[in-house]
């Protein structure tokens, strides 16, 4: 599956246009762009230039960057734990208040702490990502100075940039829980328990949570999959040194390579992330591990 | 959705159901339905914001006080209620922008833009995604493998990546983005029709049609999506709020929608700069689309409540009880 | 003493608005006092004792990451920020006059039409202990300007160049055509290390090796730039190193919105700041507007049937109130009237703007339709996102001349689509129903008219030009060849003359507003080098 995609990113980026007419300045003759192509390979046909592409591969090889000379995948895993560690502390935050807020709405539904949850975990899913990060930066560092702006370091800086990802996942995720735990909370062995006279709190906690958790868990790690796309625009605000910012910068400038690499790590990401969510689900629930 | 999808096959006597006469039950659940959203104020808010909205939207000449192009240097970025330049106009209500156009109506001339793209990609994607999944479904095989396959690869690839790459290659246009997003979104619909498909293939009813000679075609349109239309419109209702935002996204990126037409998504983008001197400009789109996308998400969360055969009693007893 | 220098660099350059009371007030004292330019050195000379104990360091925030550290690809806006403080080139420009001064030549003479001599400063080692010779220098030189290596900066225009070494210490700049402003030209070319080039060139990517008060430590790609103080750096010992170092460390961070650069001051987070937006200025402690090198202007393509007919350009120009859009739309920008700014040698004060007037332009455009011109063939109003206000800007114009009947529409397109379709087109190549206006920002480095007249109003085929008229053409390449007063007066006839073809219409001398901090003693520079040695703490 990793291989059909590569081979589609590679087309893709080829339409995207020419690299070298860009890295040369605007009145370069032809000669002097036939060089440049000659020298990065770009003047083969493009299946020649492909299969170069493909004889590079088993060696983790996509080819050097135009504009920074190094090997492509490893400038790309360089920026990768930046992006790992972002998408890491905003489902470190988004995770636990989300399932509280599911749990405390499923279990008083359409009460008023239900209304006030939905209405804001729906508010966290329908804000626009950049104008959030934005006013954050104006409010919690320019305003209150609680925070760095923007920039990387130490723990203060993930906070501002991890607070506005995580309001997205943290509104899907709640929402997921609530809707897991009424869906268990009307099957019988609910009705069976409270029947025995076991109180609400043991219901909640210790029948309902494990079961409701399989479908939070699968959501959690979809937010988690497109964390690690999603968090471009963020990254490029807050100055993040991610794989996010190294792709806005390596696409307006058509560095191939770069774009061809990071779009497969992301994607591996993906692939694995989505994985792990299978296998979690298997274990959470006999009906599949025995299925 | 995925609750709800599992679960339509345990209805008993299926074929007593379909036997019903189609116009009847529409109505009645139609009545049921309508009474259900009177009952949830904050739902019924959300429906008639997005009922407005549109209207606004359709008929954005009537609705929009000044034309949304013109412009006039000396009313640039002026706060709402200002006064108009000619002396019998109305107000300038939410202020003017950085080339003095009235606010209020490039909002709602950028509804129009706004919810186009939206409601037309999710249109898209939900009818492209819907019959992929349908026919993978029902076929079984090859069909499926292939579609399932495509669909694999793709939800590996980054979406808004992908949305990218297509739009720096294309250009960026209406159409285009349009386009871009209806692809990066059309295999959540094929996922979720095919598990529908692959649920009631077994079921009784089809099994009867199937006996009784009703051709695939038959099976797949008459009998098989009407049972999906509940869990389709929950998510194409969330799906458009989520696209709206994209386009916000794209637009921020400098590759959605390109002056001088406008969406609410390229207000912000370009109004960010005057975030400090001229909050109106960034605050007013920001509030449509964050209403917007709410009253999309409160619906579709309460049409998943209404439309669920475990839950809806909780949005159905009380509506009954004031039906008599 | 360093208040002294500062203020006298303002008086010189009076056409710097800023925020900072007491300064203002400095600078009216200054002039009162008539301190004039000896005090500059006097000023330098004292602060040079306070090297020694350099401490403290400095972020500063800039608006774009270089993709890479060689002075031939990363220039202007991109690489000299941070790079001139790591690398020097033969000549430097006074700050406060913006004359040309001595760098790492001590002086330099024209031998023939065709040759500069240059006389380097003895005892320049670069950072990587190799010493500055003629040799080195040649080596440098011609590697930058090698038409065969294609460099980026071969787009500041100019006859090839090739240089040799004298002797030890000379060093000789042959041209093909006869260049007189080749030391301009070379004010914007750092000398790198030959040592580096031999062994492993490209290893400049990265790692640049100069002879400046800063050497460079290290590149955290997408997070920062480090340099720090230089000790063996000559400018220590000597009387005209246009600086001194007081600040021992540096940093370079990135970020792309203006609103987050002038939080980052407020926070005290950076110290200085470039490219502010007009509205964030207003923000930070201190925001010192610089008039720049950029000037704005819109192109036409004069082959277009419409635009090829001068009642049309005459109209266009005529339909946009450039005045009135420059205060609404740019705040602290001056309108412009002609493609270089005052900085340039061979500006011409007594043009004035193009008069708005709408009914004159419809008069025009029907006198013309009268004759058959095509006025309703389409005009697109085209700029990229990354000019100033442009998306702005178009819409402006094109709203205007709808106004007087004419077919407009705006675009705005991606920055690696509009190079291709805008630049190095000359006027051959661009299609002849495009119709294009096209806003763009455009840099006058050298300071020099040739250079902007070159590049936009010659029949040259890989110029920028989309304009050609060949009695001009004449006086533009007879123009090219003098020098002093002469050139600067055949400068001047010519802008008055371009200016009645309308094919260009200037519109604003940009202002490039620096963000800082309070205590920190800045005066930035036209050129739009931020200079660590020009900075100190009070």
């Amino acid at each position: 599956m990793l291989a059909s995609l590569i081979i589609i990113v590679f087309f893709v980026t080829r339409m995207v246009g020419d690299p070298v007419r860009l890295m040369l300045h605007p009145n370069a003759t032809d000669e002097q762009i036939q060089t440049v192509r000659a020298k990065y390979g770009l003047d083969d046909p493009l299946l020649v230039q492909f299969g170069h592409f493909l004889s590079g591969l088993p060696r983790g090889d996509f080819g050097d960057s135009m504009w920074q000379r190094a090997p492509a995948l490893e400038i790309v895993l360089n920026r990768l734990p930046a992006t790992l560690y972002l998408a890491g502390v905003t489902m470190a935050i988004a995770f636990p208040i989300a399932v509280a807020l599911g749990i405390i709405s499923a279990v008083w539904p359409r009460s008023l702490a239900d209304r006030i949850v939905t209405v804001l975990s729906l508010a966290g899913l329908s804000i626009a990502d950049f104008w959030l990060a934005l006013m954050m930066i104006l409010f919690f560092a320019e305003g209150l100075g609680w925070f760095p702006t923007s920039g990387f370091g130490g723990a203060k800086f993930v906070v501002l940039p991890a607070l506005t990802l995580a309001a997205r996942p943290l509104g899907r995720i709640s929402q997921i829980q609530r809707t897991a735990m009424l869906d268990e909370l009307a099957n019988g062995y609910v009705t069976t328990a409270r029947a025995k006279g076991l109180s609400e709190r043991v219901v909640v906690l210790f029948h309902t949570l494990k079961n409701a958790s399989i479908p939070t868990v699968t959501m959690a790690g979809h937010e988690v999959a497109s964390l690690l796309n999603g968090a471009i625009v963020i990254e490029v605000i807050f100055g993040w040194p991610g794989i996010g910012s190294l792709l806005i910068q390596a696409i307006e400038r058509r560095d191939l390579t770069i774009v061809v690499a990071a779009t497969v790590v992301i994607a591996a990401l993906v692939i694995t992330v989505n994985f792990v969510v299978d296998l979690i689900y298997g274990w959470a629930d006999p009906r599949v591990r025995f299925g | 959705m995925s609750a709800t999808t599992d679960t339509t096959n345990g209805i008993a006597r299926e074929a007593d159901r379909e036997r019903e006469p189609a116009q009847r039950r529409r109505t009645l659940g139609f009545t049921v339905y309508l009474a259900a959203l009177l009952n949830d104020k904050l739902t019924l808010l959300a429906v008639v914001f997005l009922v407005a909205l549109g209207f606004a939207a359709v008929f954005a000449p009537l609705a929009a006080p000044f034309d949304p192009m013109a412009q006039n240097l000396l009313l640039r970025n002026k706060p709402p209620m200002t006064p108009a330049a000619a002396p019998d106009a109305l107000p300038h209500l939410l202020g003017t922008d950085p080339l003095g156009r009235d606010l209020l109506s490039r909002i709602v001339f950028g509804a129009r833009i706004s919810l186009s793209v939206g409601a037309l990609s999710v249109i898209i994607s939900g009818v492209v995604g819907t019959v992929a999944g349908l026919v993978a479904g029902y076929r079984r095989g090859g069909v499926d493998d292939l579609v399932m396959r495509v669909v694999d690869i793709q939800m590996g690839f980054p979406s808004l990546l992908l949305a990218l790459l297509v739009l720096y290659a294309l250009g960026a246009s209406i159409w285009n983005v349009i386009i871009v997003l209806a692809v990066t979104r059309w295999t959540i619909y094929a996922r979720m029709a095919r598990g529908i498909v692959l649920a009631q293939r077994e079921s009784a009813f089809v099994e009867a049609a199937q006996a009784i000679g009703c051709s695939d075609r038959r099976i797949l349109f008459i009998h098989i999506l009407p049972n999906m239309l509940a869990p389709l419109l929950v998510l194409a209702t969330l799906e458009t709020a989520a696209l709206i935002l994209s386009e916000a996204s794209l637009s921020f990126l400098g590759l959605g929608i390109q002056p001088p037409d406008t969406s609410w998504g390229l207000m912000l983008a370009e109004g960010r700069q005057y975030l400090r001197v001229a909050w109106w400009i960034v605050l007013f789109p920001g509030l449509a689309l964050l209403f917007t996308a709410l009253s999309l998400n409160l619906l579709a969360t309460w049409l998943r409540g209404v439309t669920d055969p475990v839950q809806r009693w909780r949005y159905l007893t009380r509506a009954s009880k004031t039906l008599g | 003493m360093d208040r002294q220098r500062s203020a006298t660099a303002a008086k010189v350059a009076s056409g710097f608005c800023k925020s900072r009371r007491s300064r203002r007030d400095l600078i009216k004292q200054a002039a009162a006092l008539g301190i004039s330019l000896p005090m500059v050195g006097a000023s330098l000379a004292a602060s040079r004792s306070v090297a020694a104990q350099a401490d403290g360091s400095i972020v500063i925030s800039l608006a774009d990451e270089p993709l890479t550290l060689e002075n031939w690809n990363s220039f202007s806006i991109y690489g000299h920020p941070i790079l001139r403080n790591i690398m020097e080139a033969l000549t430097n420009r006074d700050p406060a006059t913006n004359e040309l001064v001595g760098e790492l030549a001590t002086s330099w003479e024209r031998t023939d039409d065709l040759t500069w001599r240059f006389t380097l400063r003895p005892g320049v080692t670069f950072h990587n202990g190799e010493p500055l010779t003629a040799e080195v220098a040649a080596y440098g030189l011609n590697y930058t300007w090698d038409p065969a290596n294609g460099f980026e900066i071969l787009a500041i225009l100019g006859p090839e160049l090739t240089a040799e070494a004298v002797d030890d210490l000379t060093l000789d700049v042959k041209t093909a055509e006869p260049d007189p402003i080749l030391p301009t030209r070379l004010y914007f070319s750092p000398l790198p290390s030959m040592k580096q080039l031999t062994e492993d060139p490209e290893s400049a990517v990265d790692n640049p090796i100069g002879t400046g008060p800063y050497k460079f430590v290290e590149w955290t790609r997408g997070q920062d730039v480090k340099i720090t103080a230089n000790p063996d750096w000559w400018g220590d010992e000597a009387e005209d190193a246009g600086g001194a170092v007081t600040i021992q460390d540096g940093t370079f961070v990135f970020r792309t919105e203006s609103a987050v650069r002038a939080a980052q001051i407020v926070a005290n987070e950076a110290q200085a700041t470039h490219n502010l937006a007009p509205e964030d200025c207003a923000v930070v402690p201190v925001c010192t507007s610089v008039p720049s090198i950029e000037t704005l202007i819109l192109r036409m393509d004069t082959m277009n049937e419409a635009m090829k007919d001068i009642r049309v350009r005459q109209a266009i120009a005529q339909a946009v109130d450039v005045k009135a859009a420059v205060e609404a739309v740019l705040p602290g920008s001056t309108a412009a009237t002609q493609i270089y700014g005052p900085s340039a040698l061979g500006y011409n004060d007594a043009l004035q703007p193009y008069p708005y007037d709408l009914e004159a332009a419809k008069a025009l455009i029907q006198e013309a339709a009268a004759d058959g011109v095509p006025v309703d063939a389409p005009i697109t109003l085209v700029t990229t996102s990354s000019t100033a206000r442009g998306a702005e800007l178009v819409q402006y114009v094109a709203n205007q001349l709808q106004q007087i009947g004419l077919n407009a529409s705006s675009k705005v397109i991606e920055s690696a689509e509009f190079r291709p379709q805008v630049y190095g087109l000359g006027q051959d190549k661009v299609p002849a129903d495009r119709g294009w206006i096209v806003l763009l920002q455009h840099g006058n480095e050298l300071m020099d008219a040739s250079a902007s007249i070159d590049r936009y109003y010659s029949c040259n085929p890989d110029s920028d030009s989309t304009f050609c008229n060949p009695d001009i053409e004449k006086q533009i390449e007879a123009a090219r060849l003098l020098t002093g007063e002469e050139r600067d007066k055949a400068y001047q006839e010519l802008g008055a003359l371009i200016q009645q073809q309308y094919a260009i219409i200037p519109v604003a001398h940009l202002v490039i507003n620096y963000g800082m901090v309070a205590n920190l003693n800045w005066e930035p520079r036209m050129d739009a080098f931020m200079l660590l040695k020009e900075m100190s703490y009070s």
